[in-house]
């Protein structure tokens, strides 16, 4: 075996094993931090412990366009930036589950870390819905709704819910 | 130097090699890319650089991070042993840089195609997600990892030019040992009188 052939043979052992020699030296006293970064627990495990909340601050309602809207504050408990594209839902009348339209947000909103964001989203009664109001709630200037279906498109990912929220205050109508 | 003693694929290949290193290293492009939701979750791979991000928090696993200083050192060792013997192809040295050299872009290639084909389908076993290595899906996430909401998740892979310059430099370095064989003929064993 010649000097070159040797000479190449040694670089390829070191390039081979060098690094990878020096990562387990570095890092023998915790091998799984080798694998699994200190921040990427720490990302991971406020993603699972923490979640955004939203809660429903205020609604309006114009008689004159018969359009309701509902102020929801999102908190976002994350030290980065979450960007909500839209957000919407199905507004049921709690007492019958009669849809009364559709609630949405469609601007994007970029909630910045550890802060609260309000979001405004609007429904429009349609002619079935006064109706509704008129025989079956007649005399009442509230009343309890649900939200059903709720989506909401978080950095692209869309998220929808399965269950019923209802409202604890009541939304006026008239 | 005569010109028509230089392996000109060679040349060529390491010439290759050197802009792919420079590009990866210094310009950090990946080969690879994948892309969850928007800036939600992103992963950069090349054999030599490769970093991902979670809601913009980068994130560096060490353990690749050594792997990718390996395929790094053995991309420059290659070219620098390429671009050698490429002007000095007839030397008795010659074939043993070629031997050195010519393999080893291929071999990160083909390490790097099957890191991801074992990733992807890695993916598919632990998550229940599948995920192609090439184009966009969207994902909609098992129950047991959604706790009953439904979930649907955008993913876009793609490899880029970078990867396509590593095949071109994987294969001027396979031509540049075909090409030896014309410049540098193997001598026959001289007979004694």
């Amino acid at each position: 075996m010649n000097v070159t052939r040797i000479l190449l043979l040694l670089i390829s052992i070191a390039i081979a094993i060098g690094p990878i020699g020096t990562a387990l030296i570095i890092y023998r006293d915790n091998l799984v931090d080798l694998v699994v970064p200190p921040e990427a627990s720490e990302v991971m495990t406020k993603l699972s412990t923490e979640k955004p909340s939203a809660a429903f601050e205020n609604y309006e309602y114009d008689a004159s366009s018969r359009t309701v809207t509902l102020k929801v504050s999102i908190k976002n408990p994350y030290t980065f930036n979450l960007i909500i594209n839209s957000l919407s839902a199905d507004v049921e009348c709690t007492a019958h589950h009669f849809h009364l339209g559709r609630v949405y947000s469609d601007i994007p909103q970029n909630i910045p870390a550890k802060s609260t964001t309000s979001i405004e989203m609007t429904v429009k009664w349609d002619e079935g819905v006064e109706a509704h109001i008129d025989s079956d709630h007649s005399g009442q200037s509230s009343i309890l709704v649900d939200l059903v279906q709720l989506a909401a498109d978080v950095q692209g990912i869309s998220v929808q819910l399965q269950s019923r929220i209802s409202l604890s205050d009541p939304v006026p109508i008239r | 130097m005569k010109l028509n003693r230089i392996n000109w694929f060679g040349l060529a290949g390491g010439l290759t090699v050197v802009v792919l290193v420079f590009a990866s290293v210094a310009f950090a492009y990946p080969w690879w890319q994948l892309e969850v939701g928007e800036g939600f979750f992103e992963a950069h791979t090349s054999p030599m650089n490769t970093n991902f991000s979670l809601l913009g928090n980068m994130l560096t696993i060490p353990l690749i991070y050594f792997l990718n200083l390996t395929c790094l050192l053995s991309l420059i060792a290659s070219a620098v042993a390429m671009l050698f013997y490429s002007v000095l192809p007839t030397k008795s040295y010659s074939k043993d840089l070629l031997g050195f050299a010519y393999k080893k872009p291929l071999v990160t290639l083909l390490v790097f195609v099957i890191g991801l084909l074992i990733v992807t389908y890695a993916a598919g076993l632990l998550f229940q997600i599948s995920f192609p290595m090439v184009g966009s899906t969207t994902v909609r996430l098992p129950a047991s990892m959604s706790g009953g909401t439904e979930i649907n998740v955008p993913i876009v892979t793609s490899f880029t030019w970078i990867f396509w310059l590593a095949v071109v430099a994987a294969a001027l370095c396979i031509a540049a040992r075909l090409y030896h064989k014309r410049i540098a003929p193997t001598q026959p064993p001289t007979q004694p009188n």
